[in-house]
């Protein structure tokens, strides 16, 4: 097998948090946001990142791309160090790696005009032929009408802008894409749309992709593979059908039971399993297992051990010390 | 049916009636909510959902007077609440309902908070704008509310900026802020897209906890149809800046009457159902706003459209049991639209 296009390793985010008082500024702790996530991505592979909001599947995403610094751990890509890589390097990595920001409104620079933001990295690429025409068509491909070129992004819905991020990653034709909740502003005829074209790109363009989201039935019809983020940990990593149905950590069947059924009748009689205690905390995260605090099956070995994310039952990595198969849905 | 029901009979509590609002721009006057019509009852939970661009969010901005200045403006229709009609509110009336009495959560939570202030502080300000209360009650009823929307270790949170919480926590923070003041109506344009499924229950069981506790009426704008399968009493559903159907919730999802509502259920993903390679979606764009013709507005996309589709904009029509629809194919049994 050859090698994966990125590979991260223990890569870890402190944010540190201040006690503010007139004249002094005391660190009373930190966000422990992303604390040990390892992770291969193959060329041509589109990876889910699912996990409770908090969880660091943003922070994740900064740190790939180098938006923000890592506290420790290494990012490669394509053999390159990205952690370590100079202004030079990082100038060509971001080329090559887009991303898709999770909030449409702030990402989008208010003063630049559709035909701005959208071209923006085919400028700096001074790749300027047909300049209204190729923006016009990135426009068409994800859905906006190509007459929309002079507008600013305030005249847009929200999700009309989400789109707009989409073609403005598209339009420099990166290798990874990174997409941070792409298609959870959208309507659903309109989600399908651009699920759609985010697979024809896939194909046609040899697309890398890491899906952020929350939604676990976009990220099924979209991912080869799924992981499951739990505070800053990834808990469970395998391949879509084995998350979906044979899923075996106890986080990953309570995420699976409380996703919405479209259907009011099924809806309202289904049962969940309910995830017991206070959400967790990045300030402070629990001792042992993560999850323990909150797990139906903790025994006394998960406040102590932490489970290392290993090969256990059901045909992929989990980190529980009692997995077992179960298909909740 | 679920429980705490709207008591059927009695008036509305909001009476929406032919309004309309438009957005001047440079390519001409974009007419977002063009004769929308609805009834909100106590206690009952109205789902709004539609295509993006539809004009969900400008519907519910107009009533609030919250359009953008010199651009956007209601042009016509009324808005009757207790006996007022809110179009014609004074500035200074209307800043008296507007949070105490009509409460919205923005689809743009990073806008509407505030990023100088700490997320508590913003929190128990507003409470004090509107209730005489210590300042350090409004802050431990701030750390109460974060709580509440599921925030863990509020204390310590309430004293972070907003750019120091996650998206789904800044979209929890302005819940905390809308809900703050236990308002009448509360008026949640997409207040769970950026929340997993666990919080979004939990955030879904609090606003409804409110309805139940208080018999607070909600206007709940979402695209995510799990949601409103969940939360919704009755389901209006948007397109090209009209009220095309609506429906109870069951009914809507049993049987769907407009060609779109068909064609907007077919394109969900669903966990419990098989995966295809490709999602179904609705072909074509949506209809530009700016002088839109008379003809039905979803004509160019539908697969069911005869002449007088193009013609003439269908009226609405009454289906029975509350439920309208506005297709010229619905009741003329000869005209099929099922695919
Ligand atoms: N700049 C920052 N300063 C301090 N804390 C931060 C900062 N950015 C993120 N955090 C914290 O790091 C944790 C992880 O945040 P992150 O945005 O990665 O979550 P997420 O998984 O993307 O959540 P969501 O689904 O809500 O978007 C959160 O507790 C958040 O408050
Ligand atoms: N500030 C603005 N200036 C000009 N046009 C605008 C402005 N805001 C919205 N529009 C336009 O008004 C129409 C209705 O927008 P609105 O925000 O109400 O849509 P929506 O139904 O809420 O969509 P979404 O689901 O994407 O949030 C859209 O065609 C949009 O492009
Ligand atoms: S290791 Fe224990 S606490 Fe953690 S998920 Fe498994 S059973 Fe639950
Ligand atoms: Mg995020
Ligand atoms: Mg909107």
């Amino acid at each position: 097998m050859s090698e994966p296009l990125l590979i991260v390793r223990d890569l870890v985010k402190h944010f540190p948090q201040y006690e503010q008082r007139i004249l002094t500024k005391r660190q009373t702790g930190s966000v422990r946001a992303v604390d040990g996530v390892n992770l291969d991505v193959m060329a041509g592979e589109t990876v889910g990142l699912v996990g409770e909001s908090g969880c660091g599947k943003s922070t994740t995403a900064r740190l790939i791309l180098r938006l923000i610094e890592a506290t420790s751990g290494s990012v490669i890509f394509d053999g390159v160090d990205v952690l370590n890589a100079d202004d030079e390097a990082l100038r060509r990595l971001r080329r090559q790696m887009q991303i898709v920001f999770q909030d449409p409104y702030a990402s989008l620079n208010p003063r630049l005009s559709v035909r701005e933001i959208v071209g923006e990295g085919l400028r700096i690429w001074g790749e300027t032929a047909d300049f209204d025409k190729r923006v016009g068509d990135l426009l068409d491909r994800v859905g906006l009408n190509r007459r929309f070129l002079d507008r600013y992004p305030h005249e847009f819905s929200g999700g009309q802008r989400q789109r707009l991020g989409i073609a403005r990653a598209l339009a420099v034709r990166p290798k990874l894409l990174v997409l941070d909740e792409p298609v959870s502003a959208l309507d659903v005829s309109v989600q399908a749309q651009v699920l759609n074209l985010l697979v024809d790109l896939r194909d046609e363009f040899d697309l890398t992709m890491i899906f952020i989201a929350h939604d676990l039935s976009v990220v099924r019809q979209i991912c080869d593979r799924v992981a499951v983020m739990y505070l800053g940990r990834i808990v469970e990593l395998g391949d879509r059908d084995g998350i979906y149905t044979r899923s075996t950590h106890p986080y990953t069947q309570a995420l699976m039971s409380a996703v919405p059924v479209p259907d009011p009748v099924h809806e309202r009689e289904r049962e969940r399993i309910p995830l017991e205690g206070d959400p967790p905390s990045p300030l402070n995260p629990p001792s042992g297992c993560r999850f323990h605090p909150r797990c139906f099956k903790a025994e006394t070995i998960c406040r102590t051990e932490d489970p290392p994310l290993i090969e256990r039952v059901g045909g992929h990595e989990c980190a529980c010390h009692f997995p077992e198969v179960s298909n909740v849905t | 049916m679920s429980a705490a029901q709207s008591d059927g009979g009695g008036a509305p509590l909001l009476r929406v009636d032919d309004l309309r609002a438009t957005y001047d721009t440079e390519g001409g006057v974009v007419r977002a909510v063009d004769g929308v019509s609805f009834e909100l009852r106590h206690g009952e939970v109205l789902a709004i959902v539609g295509e993006s661009g539809s004009g969900k969010t400008a519907t519910s901005l107009a009533l609030l007077d919250l359009l953008p200045k010199h651009i956007g403006k209601v042009v016509g229709g009324s808005a009757e609440f207790d006996g007022i009609d809110l179009t014609k509110l004074s500035a200074a009336d209307m800043r008296a309902v507007r949070g105490a009495r009509i409460a919205m959560i923005f689809q743009d939570a990073l806008t509407a908070l505030n990023p100088v202030h700490k997320v508590g502080k913003q929190i128990s300000e507003m409470i004090r704008a509107h209730q005489r209360v210590p300042r350090s009650q409004a802050w431990e009823r701030a750390v109460d509310l974060l709580e509440m929307v599921g925030i863990p270790n509020p204390r310590e949170r309430a004293s972070n900026y907003v750019h120091e919480f996650s998206g789904g926590m800044r979209q929890r923070a302005m819940i905390a802020m809308a809900i703050a003041l236990e308002p009448e109506i509360l008026i949640a344009d997409e207040p769970t897209t950026a929340l997993d499924v666990t919080v979004q229950a939990q955030v879904l069981d609090v606003l409804l906890g409110l309805r139940e506790r208080l018999g607070m009426s909600i206007i709940l704008i979402t695209h995510d149809l799990g949601v409103v399968a969940r939360a919704a009493d009755r389901v209006m559903v948007m397109y090209g800046g009209r009220k095309i159907e609506e429906q109870t919730t069951e009914g809507l999802f049993a049987n769907p009457q407009h060609p779109y509502t068909k064609g907007l259920l077919r394109s969900m993903p669903r966990l419990d159902s098989v995966i295809g390679d490709r999602l179904t979606q609705i072909p074509g764009a949506p209809p530009s706003l700016v002088n839109p013709s008379e003809a039905c507005r979803f004509a160019p996309r539908c697969d069911f459209a005869r002449p007088i589709c193009d013609e003439q904009y269908p009226a609405q029509v009454s289906i029975g049991s509350g439920s309208q629809v506005a297709c010229h194919a619905a009741g003329d049994p000869t005209w099929e639209t099922n695919t």
